[in-house]
């Protein structure tokens, strides 16, 4: 059955998407993964790749114009087939049509001859050598896809080699320009199904780990480091850090933190109490959960705390959403999930997005100081330094108490000093009176 | 030599296959007046003195090539009525299993070595055919039958120069009916006899009344003679008339009606009926009788080519070559 | 292996094959007493006599005609024009006797008969003695059609021409005669209608008979410097046509350049190309490319006759074409 291809959610902000491109089309085979339609939001542009299978049947929404996030944009399915529901006019648009593009399906015979012309307006004729037609035909292959080099640009049989050559690898267009990006071998992974884009951020993730080990005098930045480096370096650059400091007072939160653990049975670490409190104040302070991108306030819905997680040559920030709604009992068993999966190099790309803070927890090196860089398009981050039984004045009176450090760092762009350390004020006192959190 | 001298047996042997011929072309004419037959039909009623003259004169080994007009020179040959007959409908019991037709009656087994659709394309091949005789020291003659038009074609010139230049076994009889389709021969040609062509190429040339059978029969005997004694070819001019248009279906036009008349009154056959009767060889009612003979012997040819079947149709394809058939003709 | 000349190969298999079979006659302008214009028959005459080695007159139709009467008498002539340029003298003997005799007696009669012609440009013999008439030929249904382009090739063809039951033509270059090559002092026959790769490779198929086959050969030692690897195929018998070797060749190499001497409009290479077209379409990766003379009648003046016709310079740019 035929299916709609709809806008999808490109950004936690997105409402709409202009379609810029359509780089398959009507009629062409659409393999899962394959890039489909170039997509425009917020002046960053998406290459989209299709979560559908089967043959393009129809385009909804052409290039240049808008479509509402979700709202469909265009058909896929096997030729003939027709969509179930009906919505209204694109719908039906699509059930008339669908009629009449079916018969101009990549049958190889060309029995659709009396309806090429209909599709004449939509596509232009492609040039490519009777060879290069039949190996696109039999690899189920998009013609206007793949770039020809022969004369007058028409497609020739190298042209397809090459395509098939680099598709052996089976690689989705998008997976393919990643994994040269971050210097991933296609061939180590596995080839059991398609790589796809998340598959190559894995693996970004695992290669890193593996690569530490090796280390000649001068090693270039590759993989992970090199991301890092340019990301660190972008961020220190652009956002005007401003980092702040304050004490909190331990003694509820280890309290808390064992009273939890034995009710759940679960380790519960200091961290996931930080992040439950954080995730509450970003909800008190939602310019602090916002970022600016390209000069543009954005503000965010969700509260999405990342966690940085160190590997051995580098960290990833997998990502805990919409934590203000969670327990700390759950934030406990994402973290517990993401940290492993992140160490085995199996955290998907979806488990990285959308962060909206970042807590970066330094503590078990006995750190007490330490100026965390902001991880953007995040406004700020929180430094987590360790716990420390030291002598403090309670009362007029000499306490010892576990005291932690927390050093936030902002961006001074959107965050003023005052707007931090309220922020930073209130994450103490969440801390330091958890009850605070019901 | 007189009729007697030829005696009745001879007489009527010629009188039989003049008729033959008669009846053969009357008939296949009106077939194809009746649209039972398909393309063209030349016939030669009026010329059969020549073809049964010159043909039994012939040994049944020696060898002819005829024209466009070719029915007569085959059956006087010994060609078979009801083969031929299956060949002009285009049926698969045909001589050429209907893939040649009228123009292309061939019987290698009775000498025949072919009628001819290109006029004058005969000729050189009658003179191949002697030519091979003398390489082979074989004593079979070849006999040409080639019209007045023909005469004029380069071929007929080339070819008695080539035969009589090597003394070739070979008898060029030219039938001068006067007419090359429509064409009078006497605007074409500078010549009144054709047999006066012969002195061109220093060979004899003889000029006999085409409509007399003996007369035929005589000169040609006398040129085989001179062929098989290795003294080269003779030229032989018939003067005769074909009674009927070029094709079926010629009105004519270009024939004064005095002059079929007057040629249609020197009938052949009308001739020889005569001169047997004169000569007391035998009665009229046995000449009727071989009439009718002749007649039925054509309705029943008639008979056994409507019965017969066409070839198949996969018979379009074959015969093109002798080796690899079906390879050659594929691409 | 011996070396000999291309006309030497034409006279060896024409007197071996008169020495085996006594049915096997020459005739033609000059082939007797002379022994043929290009010295081909020399003492032919003297050692199988005049009967079978005859000094025709000047009458191409005549004598060709009269080789069709010989041949349907069981003969095996050897028709000689002294140019193929004058085949059109003589053509109803070829395409309406010859040809025809087969079909139109219903398989009655063969005309075992070779003509002979030798054709082609390069000599300076101006418009009616330059002329390459393959297509005349090929057009007409009854005759085989040959052209060696080697030594080698042409006595094993014309021994199988002879030997052949129907009338073949036999497609000679008269700047061939003198061209050297290697043939086996024992007999050898080349089948009728198999082709022959002169150079194997992989990028390009260059299909050529005759002459050509030289300039094919020179211009792939020119294209391989530039690391193009093209196959020479020699078709040999243009009727019957090695369909199969064609075939697998552009399957493998999947882009063809045909050369040919005779003029390109209407050329055997348009019949071939439309053949490749149909029945091996999925494969090219480029349009079949012509090369061939042009358009004109051949010229007399030297650089204009070079201009004519091809050479391995328009094989080779040809092949550039459908590379790209």
């Amino acid at each position: 059955m035929a299916a709609e291809f709809t806008m999808p959610q490109l950004g936690l902000t997105m409402t709409e998407g202009t379609v810029i491109q359509w780089l398959k089309a009507v009629g062409d085979p659409v393999a899962l993964g394959d890039t489909l339609v170039e997509v425009e939001t917020e002046k960053v542009n998406y290459q989209v790749e299709s979560t559908l299978e089967g043959v393009l049947l129809e385009i909804l929404i052409p290039e240049g114009s808008i479509a509402q996030v979700k709202a469909s944009i265009a058909v896929i399915g096997q030729p003939g087939e027709l969509l179930e529901k009906s919505t209204g006019k694109p719908d039906e648009k699509a059930l008339g049509k669908t009629e009449a593009t079916a018969a101009v399906s990549p049958d190889p015979k060309g029995e659709a001859g009396a309806d090429l012309p209909q599709q004449a307006e939509t596509e232009v004729r492609i040039k490519a050598s009777p060879i290069a037609r039949r190996l696109a035909r039999e690899e189920n292959l998009s013609l206007a896809e793949i770039p020809g080099t022969g004369p007058d640009g028409r497609i020739v049989e190298r042209d397809i080699k090459r395509h098939l050559e680099k598709r052996k690898v089976k690689v989705s267009p998008l997976a393919a320009k990643l994994a040269e990006e971050y210097q991933v071998d296609l061939s180590a992974m596995s080839q059991d199904r398609r790589i796809m884009k998340n598959d190559v951020l894995a693996q970004v993730a695992q290669s890193s780990a593996q690569t530490a080990s090796v280390s000649p005098a001068a090693v270039p930045l590759t993989g992970m480091r090199k991301v890092i480096a340019e990301r660190m370096s972008m961020s220190w650059q652009t956002s005007p850090h401003v980092n702040m400091t304050v004490e909190v007072d331990m003694t509820a939160a280890m309290e808390l933190k064992e009273k939890l653990t034995q009710a759940t049975g679960q380790k519960i670490t200091f961290t996931d109490i930080i992040v439950k409190c954080a995730a509450l104040a970003l909800k008190e302070f939602p310019v602090v959960n916002a970022s600016l991108i390209d000069g543009k306030i954005v503000s965010h819905d969700q509260v999405n705390v990342g966690i940085a997680v160190a590997l051995d040559n580098g960290l990833i920030v997998p990502v805990i959403r919409n934590a203000d709604h969670k327990t700390v009992t759950t934030v406990r068993q994402e973290i517990a999930s993401l940290s492993s999966k992140a160490r085995s190099g199996g955290l998907s790309a979806d488990d990285m997005n959308q962060g909206t803070f970042t807590v970066s927890n330094l503590g078990m090196f006995g750190i007490d100081h330490f100026t965390p860089i902001i991880n953007p398009p995040q406004s700020a981050i929180l430094g987590v330094c360790r716990i420390v039984d030291r002598a403090i004045v309670d009362g007029g009176e000499i306490a010892v108490r576990p005291m932690m450090n927390l050093c936030l760092s902002f961006d001074h762009r959107l965050i003023d000093g005052a707007l931090g350390a309220q922020f930073l004020a209130r994450l103490r006192q969440l801390l330091e009176q958890p009850l605070l959190l019901l | 030599m007189g009729i007697k001298q030829y005696g009745k047996k001879t007489a009527l042997l010629f009188y039989r296959e003049m008729v033959k011929i008669r009846k053969f072309e009357l008939k296949a004419a009106e077939l194809f007046m009746q649209g039972l037959m398909a393309g063209n039909i030349h016939t030669c009623a009026g010329q059969e003195a020549t073809a049964v003259g010159a043909c039994q004169a012939l040994q049944p080994t020696d060898f002819i090539t005829a024209t466009h007009r070719g029915h007569g020179h085959s059956l006087a040959k010994g060609a078979k009525l009801d083969i031929m007959m299956a060949e002009l409908f285009g049926k698969e019991t045909g001589y050429c299993k209907g893939k040649g037709g009228s123009m292309h009656i061939v019987d290698i087994g009775i000498g025949m070595l072919g009628a001819n659709g290109i006029v004058g394309a005969g000729i050189p091949i009658a003179a191949g055919s002697a030519l091979a005789s003398k390489i082979l020291n074989k004593k079979e003659v070849t006999l040409a039958f080639f019209g007045d038009a023909a005469s004029n074609q380069g071929t007929f010139h080339e070819a008695i120069n080539m035969a009589s230049a090597w003394k070739l076994p070979a008898i060029f009889l030219c039938e001068n009916n006067q007419y090359g389709v429509s064409v009078c021969i006497d605007r074409v040609c500078n010549v009144e006899h054709i047999a006066d062509r012969a002195a061109a190429y220093n060979i004899p040339g003889k000029l006999v009344d085409g409509n007399d059978v003996f007369a035929v029969y005589e000169a040609v005997k006398e040129a085989a003679d001179r062929a098989r004694n290795g003294e080269g070819p003779t030229l032989i001019e018939a003067k005769t008339y074909r009674h009927r248009g070029h094709y079926e279906g010629d009105p004519q036009m270009y024939k004064p009606k005095e002059e079929i008349e007057h040629w249609k009154g020197k009938d052949p056959i009308n001739h020889l009926h005569a001169e047997i009767l004169k000569a007391r060889l035998a009665k009229k009612i046995e000449l009727d009788a071989i009439d009718a003979e002749l007649v039925a012997e054509v309705e029943q040819a008639v008979e056994f080519a409507k019965k017969s079947p066409y070839p198949d149709v996969s018979e379009v394809t074959t015969d093109v070559y002798a080796d690899d058939n079906e390879r050659s003709v594929a691409r | 292996m011996r070396t000999i000349t291309y006309g030497k190969a034409i006279s060896e298999a024409v007197h071996e094959e008169m020495t085996r079979d006594e049915s096997v006659i020459v005739l033609g302008e000059d082939v007797g007493l002379m022994g043929n214009v290009f010295g081909l028959f020399k003492g032919f005459m003297e050692e199988f006599g005049a009967h079978r080695v005859i000094d025709t007159p000047i009458s191409e139709a005549g004598f060709t005609g009269m080789g069709v009467g010989a041949a349907m008498r069981g003969l095996r002539p050897i028709v000689e024009l002294m140019y193929v340029d004058f085949a059109p003298i003589c053509f109803d003997p070829i395409a309406n006797q010859a040809a025809k005799m087969r079909y139109m007696t219903g398989g009655q009669v063969s005309v075992p008969m070779v003509i002979r012609a030798p054709g082609g440009a390069g000599r300076r013999n101006a418009g009616q003695h330059s002329q390459s008439l393959d297509t005349l030929f090929t057009h007409i249904p009854g005759l085989k059609v040959m052209a060696p382009g080697t030594p080698y090739d042409a006595k094993g063809m014309l021994k199988t021409a002879i030997r052949d039951n129907d009338p073949v033509i036999f497609l000679e270059h008269k700047l061939l005669y003198a061209q050297k090559g290697e043939v086996p002092e024992e007999e050898y026959l080349i089948p009728m209608g198999k082709a022959d790769i002169k150079r194997p490779g992989k990028d390009v198929t260059i299909i050529a008979w005759s002459r050509q086959v030289l300039s094919a050969l020179e211009a792939a030692k020119q294209l391989a410097q530039q690391g193009i690897d093209a196959e020479v195929l020699d078709l040999r018998t243009l009727v019957p046509l090695d369909w199969e070797a064609i075939e697998a060749s552009v399957k493998k190499t999947h882009r063809v350049v045909i050369a040919h001497e005779a003029v390109k409009r209407s050329g055997y290479g348009g019949e071939i190309a439309a053949q490749i077209m149909e029945g091996v379409f999925d494969f090219l990766d480029a349009p079949v490319k012509r090369v061939a003379a042009k358009n004109v009648v051949p010229p007399f003046s030297p650089p204009l006759e070079d201009a004519f016709f091809p050479g391995d310079k328009e094989i080779v740019a040809g092949v550039l074409e459908v590379v790209r």
